[in-house]
């Protein structure tokens, strides 16, 4: 699993980690709090002066689809999104923000 | 057309910051913009087909559905479309405010230009305490009797610009001064999830202010996941049991102190009230301030009742805006939930997949809408015709309004013209919001919401967000992982199985083990 930070996003880092290797039953939701865990130590070490917020919106995003369904197995994400080359390319986001003149 | 919009906004800019001292000057300019802009589109008035169903906020207004009598179906018709209008109306609609007192940490005072998701929230908010206090059916038609009328402004007002959080919990006053804790300042930009969180921080900061708020909490979702579990709990106990807790915890107030006589000196009225919004842990903190945790308490308990009672509220109806029924919420009356479920539906571009969810949402009669937008520019959709939304649109700068007195002007809260727009051209970030009164409407809600989340043509489902029966804290993870670092090399083969070619680079992959 390869995984990416969304190219327009700001406020989450960029992780030092970008390829895994993935147990199969291993569950979105555990996989959430993994690459967030790793996303909180990243500010930590950067010692940045944002704050770390455990309510920090964030996101995972596979082939432009939300991946709400945090049961589902990671096997079961790559059988049905894998890329040509054979990974599975995930994408962390957090929201846009919004104001206009 | 739009560019030259957009151009000559950044002109404008441009020249104004030269004149660095003329901050009250650009912020008239760009209101009358704004305004210039706002009118220019207005003029362009939406129409609304007779021929296909309204669904706004969870209801249908549709020529055919749920009435029985109608002698011509035409005229029918057409009065559906303004029974939507009236509807519409009556919702409440919070824009860009100019010359309020100036903000919490800043000079601006104006949110001109970076306020819109707030303003949104607030909406969207604003329509849920609307369903909480006074019903989905309550519609503003001029004179109203004296409890409605009473609702109506004590929720206006709730929300509009004044630094007191006595007076105004939601104003954009407090919603910044939550939002530090979320690292945001005044005249930051916010995001849809950011708000959600906010509105919550200040409900809970305020509900201490004001015992009519107890009847009602918001949760938020987070990974787009609804614990049922943790809602029921929220639900079922008083803030005040909550805060109680808390201060046991921290030993703040003793036994003594902790037994309340209501009605007593209101002395230390003003102390801190301004602090009392930040988070529950600074809270605690400012209750070291004062002289004892009693006082304290006492003074922002008669506050809110002499609000109560100057407002001649009638005692014992409505869901709970008398002394006895919040009493009666410290023990354990069943509280009404705003369930805000921050979602992502697609990475550049909101994802056409989900649509069709997004218009089964306002179907939901526990639907208060969504507050998204389109890129950048916040709006709060409350509505669907077909594939276009109906929103409420905050982009329009007003002078802000003087609430203090009794009878204030309620006309520029209240919009009388609809707007739609294409439901793909929506940003893909949103926050869903949902309010169920009783403890089976939250039952039904996970029902029916089963259908709605799964983009239906597609075959893999991915739903917009989850309900579990279980609470967050079952869900959390108790695994720990080592440090494992797999080194591989991606190699391609031909048919004899030797190397043809190394993809990308001779270097070693790194892959971590989980």
């Amino acid at each position: 699993v390869i995984v990416e930070r969304f190219h327009k996003e700001k406020s989450l880092p960029v992780l030092d980690k970008t390829k895994f290797l993935v147990p199969q039953e291993l569950t979105m939701s555990q996989f959430v709090t993994i690459i967030r865990y790793e996303s909180i130590l990243k500010f930590w070490t950067k010692r940045n002066r944002m704050q770390i917020n455990p309510n920090q919106a964030f996101y995972l995003i596979v082939n432009n689809k939300s991946m709400a369904s945090m049961s589902k197995t990671l096997a079961e994400v790559y059988r049905e999104n894998k890329d040509e080359d054979g990974f599975l390319y995930v994408t962390y986001a957090s929201q846009e923000m919004f104001g206009y003149f | 057309m739009q560019n030259a919009l957009y151009s000559s906004d950044d002109a404008f800019e441009y020249e104004d910051e030269d004149e660095s001292n003329s901050e009250k000057m650009k912020t008239k300019l760009m209101s009358l913009w704004n305004n210039v802009k706002y009118g220019w589109s207005s003029k362009l008035k939406t129409t609304f087909s007779t021929e296909t169903p309204i669904w706004f906020l969870g209801v249908c207004y549709f020529k055919n559905y749920g009435h029985q009598s109608k002698s011509s179906s035409d005229k029918y018709s057409r009065s559906a479309v303004e029974a939507f209008k009236h509807d519409y109306f009556s919702r409440i609609w919070f824009t860009y405010r100019r010359e309020f007192p100036k903000l919490y940490g800043s000079q601006l005072t104006s949110d001109c230009g970076w306020g819109c998701m707030l303003r949104s929230g607030q909406m969207m908010l604003a329509h849920a305490f609307l369903c909480h206090y006074s019903g989905r059916d309550w519609r503003w038609c001029g004179p109203q009797s004296d409890k409605a009328d009473m609702i109506h402004r004590m929720i206006v007002k709730w929300f509009v610009d004044d630094p007191d959080p006595k007076y105004s919990p939601f104003s954009v006053h407090q919603l910044v001064k939550c939002g530090t804790n979320f690292g945001k300042k005044a005249g930051d930009w916010f995001g849809p999830s950011s708000v959600a969180h906010i509105l919550r921080d200040a409900l809970n900061a305020s509900s201490f202010n004001n015992p009519v708020m107890d009847s009602i909490c918001i949760y938020v979702a987070q990974d787009c996941t609804v614990y049922i579990e943790d809602v029921f709990d929220l639900c079922s106990k008083s803030r005040k049991l909550e805060q109680k807790k808390l201060s046991e915890s921290s030993n703040f107030f003793t036994d003594k102190q902790r037994s309340i006589k209501r009605g007593s000196s209101q002395e230390n009225y003003d102390i801190g009230t301004d602090d009392l919004d930040v988070s529950e842990g600074s809270f605690n903190q400012e209750c070291n301030d004062f002289d004892s945790p009693s006082q304290f308490f006492n003074s922002k308990a008669s506050s809110t009742f002499n609000l109560v009672d100057d407002n001649g509220s009638p005692s014992n109806e409505g869901h709970s805006l008398s002394d006895s029924d919040s009493k009666a919420s410290c023990s354990q009356k069943w509280r009404g939930v705003v369930i805000f479920v921050p979602v992502r539906l697609g990475g550049d571009k909101f994802n056409p997949i989900y649509s069709t969810c997004i218009q089964e949402v306002f179907m939901n009669p526990a639907c208060i809408g969504i507050i998204g937008g389109r890129p950048k520019h916040a709006l709060f959709f409350c509505g669907v015709q077909d594939d276009k939304l109906i929103y409420l649109d905050p982009h329009y700068c007003q002078e802000a309004v003087e609430i203090r007195q009794t009878n204030f002007p309620l006309h520029s809260f209240h919009c009388s013209s609809p707007r739609k727009m294409q439901i793909t051209r929506m940003d893909p970030s949103c926050t869903i919001g949902f309010y169920c009164h009783t403890k089976q409407d939250i039952i039904n809600l996970v029902k029916s919401t089963k259908e709605l989340k799964v983009p239906s043509q597609n075959k893999m489902d991915y739903p917009l967000f989850l309900f579990t029966d279980k609470t967050s804290s079952n869900e959390a993870c108790d695994f720990a992982y080592e440090e494992q670092v797999l080194r591989a090399r991606h190699l391609i083969l031909n048919r004899e199985g030797s190397v043809d070619r190394f993809v990308e680079s001779e270097e070693f992959h790194e892959f971590h083990l989980l």
